[in-house]
């Protein structure tokens, strides 16, 4: 069956819902007899009306979250991570599983098989397969990683369903660190594999971060990224890059030109003082259409002050956010944002203005219990006017 | 039929096994009575960098040093008929820990084993809580958490460097932000909606970082026809030869942004024009 390009429901992916709802199953029959006790957080939500842009259709949304942590003997544990919820643009199915795991240790390596996740600078990942990190006082760290690309509310993608491996190795730790990667991946129309260094250093007081990936198919950098900070007092400077190759294989053949997305310079500055942080940055964007934008950011004691003005060929954008967070005693916090920006396209459209209001009470009953109303209102020409509230019980066992 | 496939598993689980032999051991007393130090018994603390290669435990002959540990078994051995070495009576680790580190640092030991104090050995004992480190490394965050961390903390994530996540942080806790979509957003909250195409072609965030930038943007951008505004400008397309208007500029700078909608394998649009 298919909508549009997607094609729903592929069976070729069923097993890893019965896989991990087995795990999370398995989990909570086995761990009171095996006297490990499983950590388990569930989070259940309610909001209406649900809209969600050019739909005029309200409707009442809702999701279950559920994560459970199992320590099987001294070196094992289980982890599971699921959802389950009303469909939305965003999960077009209602189950979904974002982590679900088995890992083993074995000294400081370690094994994991099921659905991973891997979040480096370099790249992220989330799949269904394996994967074993080995690691040494003294020659660093070595994982390998494979398998497909994970489809968290399986609603299989003709463009997804690839498989993955990367393979890398690291030295050091936060602050000071190594780390050589070689990975593959489906790019445009084609399979490619990339070679990557991430880098973190400190030079003169000055700490560097770095993240380079070279496409080996193409032999030309893929992805370069840069920044340098350094604390002077009670200021911390910073400035920096980001560019990264656009890979569209044949979808604009017409077009000569290598195509990048637009190099992004930045810096900012940052000072915190006596409980108050004031953050400026300012980012440049090198392209054929001038495109510069400053943001200012005050905090102090609960309140939050930020603005924004940013230019983009006749485009202009403004606007302001207002935020405060205060707490009553030890259950009770209640924090509120307004937000108005101004969007103005030159002589196409006038200025078109948006505004937002959002609040949230929290009471927290006990460590493991919480309640979370909330309420938004937002307008803006996109959808005229959006009005939410609900409410999510989070219960830590 | 598939709930009784769960039926043996669960009968299993349930049968009654021999107990094993545990080593309890009246901490208690050693220390609060016997005031017998920490490092008598754990000498190597001080040097060590992982509880998953090294074992913090005593020998048996640091026991007989104290103990008459040849005839009397019982004394600290539950199952006489199988005993277990010390070794193996090690406690369940699920996260690594130097205490060489935190020794270091002129710790105290009882700052994270206050429990040992009341455990008379009769039950496995606690010897820490999360709660413990949490009382250090949430009130005082680490060094390399800067003021920028939460902006800037993707460009030192690494094989090298993100194990000590866990220290503090659970597995799911990157999924929190970036992968979630709670109801009550807390990264694109408010009129969020407006901006977001002025900040993509900014640069002003990295939509890629969290977004499959095609996918994401399809549902409203090509399901739901919303063009951009910059769509309505003079000129942005027209059909003369080599005069083609504003929109070729645009798709240079941007190019995954154009991409969302247009695409060969899906779109005819731009043969229209371009086909010759």
């Amino acid at each position: 069956m298919k909508t549009n390009d997607r094609v729903i429901f592929s069976c070729s992916r069923h097993w890893v819902k019965y896989v991990s709802s087995g795990l999370a199953g398995i989990t909570l029959v086995f761990s009171p007899v095996r006297g490990s006790r499983p950590s388990i957080h569930l989070s259940s939500t309610l909001v209406t009306p649900r809209l969600h842009l050019t739909e005029t259709e309200e409707t009442t949304a809702w999701r279950n979250l559920l994560v459970i942590r199992q320590p099987v003997g001294s070196r094992s544990e289980i982890f599971t991570s699921l959802e389950y919820g009303s469909e939305n643009p965003y999960w077009q199915n209602s189950f979904r599983v974002h982590q679900a795991y088995w890992r083993q240790r074995v000294g400081k390596s370690q094994l994991k098989l099921g659905r991973l996740t891997q979040w480096n600078a370099l790249r992220n990942l989330r799949i269904d397969g394996g994967e074993i990190v080995i690691r040494t006082e003294k020659a660093g760290s070595l994982k390998l990683l494979a398998g497909v690309k994970a489809v968290t509310d399986f609603s299989d993608t003709t463009f997804m369903d690839y498989p993955e491996w990367s393979l890398s190795w690291a030295k050091g730790g936060w602050g000071r660190s190594l780390e050589l990667s070689a990975w593959s991946e489906y790019l445009g129309t084609a399979r490619r594999t990339f070679t990557g260094i991430t880098y973190q250093w400190k030079v003169f007081g000055w700490r560097y971060g770095q993240a380079v990936s070279f496409d080996l198919t193409e032999k030309q950098i893929h992805h370069f990224r840069a920044r340098f900070s350094r604390t002077i007092g009670v200021r911390q400077w910073a400035f920096g890059f980001r560019q990264k190759r656009y890979v569209s294989g044949e979808i604009y053949p017409w077009i000569k030109e290598s195509l990048r997305i637009a190099p992004t310079v930045f810096a900012d500055v940052r000072r915190q003082r006596n409980g108050m942080q004031v953050w400026n940055q300012i980012t440049y964007r090198i392209q054929s259409e001038f495109s510069l934008v400053w943001t200012g950011t005050l905090e102090r004691d609960g309140l939050s002050v930020s603005v924004l003005a940013g230019k983009r060929d006749k485009s202009t954008l403004t606007g302001a956010t207002l935020g405060y967070q205060k707490t009553i005693g030890n259950s009770l916090t209640a924090e509120m944002t307004a937000a108005y920006h101004t969007f103005n396209y030159g002589a196409i459209a006038g200025p078109s203005p948006s505004s937002s209001l959002r609040g949230q009470i929290r009471w927290s009953a006990g460590p493991g219990f919480q309640v979370i109303f909330f309420g938004q209102w937002a307008q803006n020409p996109i959808y005229s006017v959006d009005g939410r509230g609900g409410v999510t019980i989070h219960v830590a066992l | 039929m598939w709930r009784y496939r769960f039926l043996p598993l669960l009968m299993i689980s349930f049968l009654p096994a021999q107990e094993a032999d545990r080593i309890p051991f009246p901490h208690d007393f050693h220390v609060q009575e016997a005031e017998i130090e920490c490092v008598i018994c754990h000498s190597n603390a001080s040097e060590s960098q992982s509880v998953f290669t090294q074992s913090l435990l005593p020998t048996m002959e640091t026991c007989g040093d104290c103990h008459d540990i040849d005839d009397d078994c019982g004394l600290c051995h539950t199952n006489m008929d199988e005993p277990l070495p010390l070794a193996e009576s090690r406690p369940q680790y699920t996260q690594d820990f130097s205490h060489q580190n935190h020794l270091e640092k002129n710790m105290e030991c009882s700052t994270c084993h206050a429990y040992i104090l009341e455990d008379d050995g009769s039950t496995p004992g606690k010897l820490w809580q999360p709660v413990d480190c949490q009382n250090c490394h949430q009130q005082k965050k680490p060094e390399f958490h800067t003021l920028d961390w939460k902006q800037n903390h993707g460009l030192g994530m690494n094989l090298a460097s993100q194990d000590r996540c866990e220290v503090c942080h659970t597995s799911d806790f990157c999924d929190q932000c970036h992968q979630y979509q709670p109801f009550e957003p807390k990264v694109h909250a408010g009129d969020y909606i407006q901006r977001h195409g002025f900040e993509a072609r900014t640069g002003v965030t990295d939509c890629g970082t969290c977004h499959d930038v095609e996918a994401t943007c399809y549902t409203c951008h090509r399901q739901r026809l919303i063009m951009p505004l910059d769509h309505s400008i003079p000129n942005w397309a027209n059909r003369i030869p080599g005069e083609g208007g504003r929109h070729g500029e645009a798709a240079l700078d941007s190019p995954e942004i154009c991409q969302v909608c247009h695409r060969l394998d899906r779109d005819a649009t731009c043969l229209d024009c371009h086909e010759e």
